[in-house]
C-alpha cells in the first residue's frame, strides 16, 4: 500500500541539494553574519517585562481609585446635609416636598426654601457647613 | 559526549558567544533552504530568504523567549520573509525549474510525469495557509504542534488547514481517472487524520 506522504514527496519533486552547494551557502551565510554589528542594538524592552509593567500599572491605578473612594465616601454629603437639616426648625420646612423625589432632592429643595427665609448670617453659616 | 542542543546554543549566543550561532547555521541551513525552495520554487529567492532569516534570527535572538523550539522560530521567520517577498515580487517561478528527485526520474513514464505536473500545479494553487500546512506536514514531517508554532496559529487551525488542503486535492482529483489511485491515498490519509481528531475530541 502506497503511503500518501512519501508518494507526494516523490511526485511534487524535491530539490536536490548537493553537499558542495550546501557548504557554499553555509559559508555565504556565515560571511554575511560576520558583517552584522550587534553593538548597534536598537532600544528594546522584552515583551515579558512590558506585560509585567502593564499589570503593575493596572493594579496601581485600581489601588489609587479605591483609596480615592475611601476618602470621599458616597454617603458623606448626604449625611452632612441631613445633619444641617436636623438643625433647622421643623416648622420652617414645607412638609409637602419631603415626600417627593429622592431624599437628596427633598433636602436640597427644603434648603433652598429655607435659605430664602433665614437671615444672611445663617445662610452663610449653612453654606459653609455644606 | 552528547551533542549540544539548540536550546544550549541559543543560551550561549545570548551570552555573547557568536561562534555558537555558526553551529545553529550548520544545523538548520540545509533543511531550511529545502523548505523555502519548495515554497518559493526559486533558487535565488530561496537563498536570499534563508540568509535574511539567519541574519534576522541572529540580531533578534535576545527577543526569542524560547516558548517554542529554535527551529520553529527560525522557520517562522523564514516563512514570513518568503510570504512578504512573494507578495511583493509576484511569483516568477516555474515548476519546470525544480529538479526532481532520483526516485521520480526512475519512473519516467509519460503518465507519471503528467500526474506529477498536475499535482504540482494543484498544490501550488492551494490557498497560502493550506499550502504551508501541507508542506510542513508532508515534506518536513512535522507534528501539528510544531506546524502551529511555525504558522503562528492555534493547534486546531494548523490541523484544519492540512485537512482542508487534502479535501481540496481530493475534490480536484476526483474526476480524473489517472489520479484514481491518488484519491485512495488521500482518503486513507484523511481517515487517519479524522480518527486522530475523534480520539482527541473524546479525550476533551
Amino acid at each position: 500500500m502506497k503511503e500518501f506522504k512519501s508518494e507526494l514527496r516523490k511526485l511534487y519533486g524535491d530539490y536536490e541539494v548537493s553537499e558542495v552547494e550546501s557548504k557554499r551557502r553555509e559559508k555565504q551565510i556565515l560571511a554575511a553574519l560576520a558583517q552584522v554589528d550587534l553593538d548597534k542594538k536598537p532600544f528594546y524592552v522584552q515583551p515579558r517585562y512590558l506585560r509585567v509593567a502593564s499589570v503593575f500599572i493596572v493594579v496601581l491605578a485600581y489601588m489609587i481609585y479605591i483609596e480615592t473612594q475611601k476618602r470621599i465616601p458616597e454617603q458623606s454629603l448626604q449625611a452632612k446635609l441631613e445633619s444641617v437639616v436636623d438643625g433647622l426648625e421643623v416648622a420652617d420646612l414645607p412638609h409637602t416636598t419631603l415626600a417627593l423625589g429622592s431624599p437628596n432632592d427633598a433636602i436640597y429643595e427644603n434648603l433652598r426654601i429655607q435659605s430664602q427665609t433665614i437671615s444672611d448670617q445663617r445662610l452663610r453659616q449653612l453654606m459653609e457647613d455644606i | 559526549m552528547s551533542a549540544t542542543t539548540d536550546k544550549e546554543l541559543v543560551k550561549n549566543v545570548k551570552d555573547g558567544n557568536r561562534v555558537a550561532f555558526s553551529e545553529l547555521v550548520k544545523r538548520h541551513q540545509k533543511p531550511l533552504f529545502q523548505f523555502i525552495i519548495r515554497y518559493t520554487r526559486n533558487e535565488n529567492l530561496a537563498e536570499d530568504i534563508v540568509q535574511d532569516a539567519f541574519i534576522r534570527a541572529y540580531t533578534k535572538i535576545h527577543t526569542f523567549e524560547e516558548r517554542a523550539a529554535f527551529k520553529s522560530w527560525l522557520y517562522r521567520i523564514a516563512l514570513n520573509l518568503a510570504k512578504n517577498k512573494l507578495r511583493r515580487e509576484k511569483p516568477q517561478y516555474s515548476i519546470d525549474n525544480v529538479k526532481v528527485g532520483k526516485v521520480a526520474e526512475a519512473e519516467s513514464a509519460l503518465v507519471y510525469e503528467t500526474i506529477q505536473k498536475r499535482i504540482q500545479v494543484e498544490i501550488d494553487a492551494l490557498p497560502a495557509k493550506q499550502k504551508e500546512a501541507l508542506h510542513l506536514r508532508v515534506f518536513e514531517d512535522l507534528a501539528f504542534k510544531e506546524i502551529a508554532e511555525i504558522m503562528d496559529c492555534p493547534y486546531d487551525t494548523a490541523k484544519a488547514n492540512y485537512r482542508h488542503a487534502l479535501l481540496k486535492l481530493k475534490q480536484t482529483f476526483g474526476e480524473d481517472q489517472a489520479l484514481r489511485e491518488w484519491l485512495n491515498m488521500i482518503n486513507r490519509e484523511l481517515d487517519v487524520l479524522e480518527t486522530k481528531l475523534g480520539v482527541e475530541n473524546e479525550r476533551i
